[in-house]
């Protein structure tokens, strides 16, 4: 995907309608599990589902902007009604970071609906993934969307100053923090 | 930073969150500017001591160096135009800082 010569690039923003219809779909399907083994494979087609996402924004880049407003649409709805406890958060904060990045200064307007999810995340030292994977898209948004971030700044340092007092108290030796 | 007990994963990662949270909000940054300074002292003085052997410690201590440096890069250039009048009471820190690397 993310070698796709330039004539292709019609095919990939194809392939990304498709993508994001599949992942719409996951959302009203989330309602209808009821068994653990459902659970487990819907989580792991949108585990994969936003990965792949993620690949075609990075390709794309400002060319996924008329598709920004569904993507965002569809991870929002997922990361609702998904459990912070299971890992699509993790793969949905990928897709985020990478869209924040090809959106630059555009990603603007989803900062009211997300940066709660963000909080959450940043206040959450139980999921260490999630947290340093949040720390890693406040970096990602910042440099983004630039002087727009000012309004969840007060936020932002409130709960990395947080996390840097608390998580002395996690040992963590063995994780590496991978930025995004 | 309070405690020596280390968690090894995010300190560097939000240091350099706070070089980049400054270089977006540039001038704004001002607010947040004392206790940003006061975290990166205490960060600077966390060393690896005599324990030769002990690379992961070692390994940590480098990255979290790295981390302080990258914020206070963004810290300075988002200071740059009012600089003269924030940087003086800092400037014995970084050089302090510089010295222990």
């Amino acid at each position: 995907m993310m070698n796709v010569g330039q004539d292709q690039l019609a095919t990939i923003a194809h392939l990304s309608t498709v993508i994001i219809d599949r992942l719409e779909k996951t959302v009203s399907m989330q309602n209808q599990v009821v068994s653990m083994d459902d659970k487990n494979t819907l989580e792991e087609m949108q585990t994969s589902l936003a990965s792949v996402l993620m690949s075609i924004i990075q390709r794309l880049d400002k060319e996924i902007k008329p598709q920004a407003d569904r993507i965002m649409q569809a991870l929002l709805g997922i990361l609702t009604a998904s459990p912070s406890s299971s890992i699509v958060p993790d793969a949905i904060f990928g897709t985020v970071g990478s869209l924040a990045n090809a959106l630059e200064q555009d990603f603007t307007v989803y900062m009211d609906a997300f940066s709660p999810f963000l909080y959450t995340a940043l206040g959450n030292e139980q999921e260490q993934q999630l947290c340093s994977l949040a720390i890693g898209l406040v970096s990602d948004i910042a440099r983004s969307i630039g002087e727009q971030v000012l309004p969840y700044c007060d936020s932002f340092m409130n709960f990395l100053l947080n996390n840097l007092k608390v998580n002395s108290c996690y040992e963590t030796r063995h994780k590496r923090f991978q930025p995004c | 930073m309070q405690s020596s007990t280390l968690s090894q994963t995010y300190k560097p990662a939000i240091l350099q969150c706070f070089g980049d949270i400054a270089q977006a909000i540039g001038g704004n940054f001002e607010t947040y500017l004392g206790v940003v300074m006061q975290v990166l002292q205490q960060a600077s003085t966390i060393s690896a001591g005599n324990t030769d052997k002990n690379y992961e410690m070692i390994e940590y201590v480098l990255s979290l160096r790295e981390g302080i440096m990258d914020a206070y890069d963004g810290i300075v250039i988002a200071l740059k135009d009012k600089s003269k009048c924030y940087s003086r009471p800092h400037r014995s820190y970084v050089g302090m800082n510089a010295d222990s690397i």
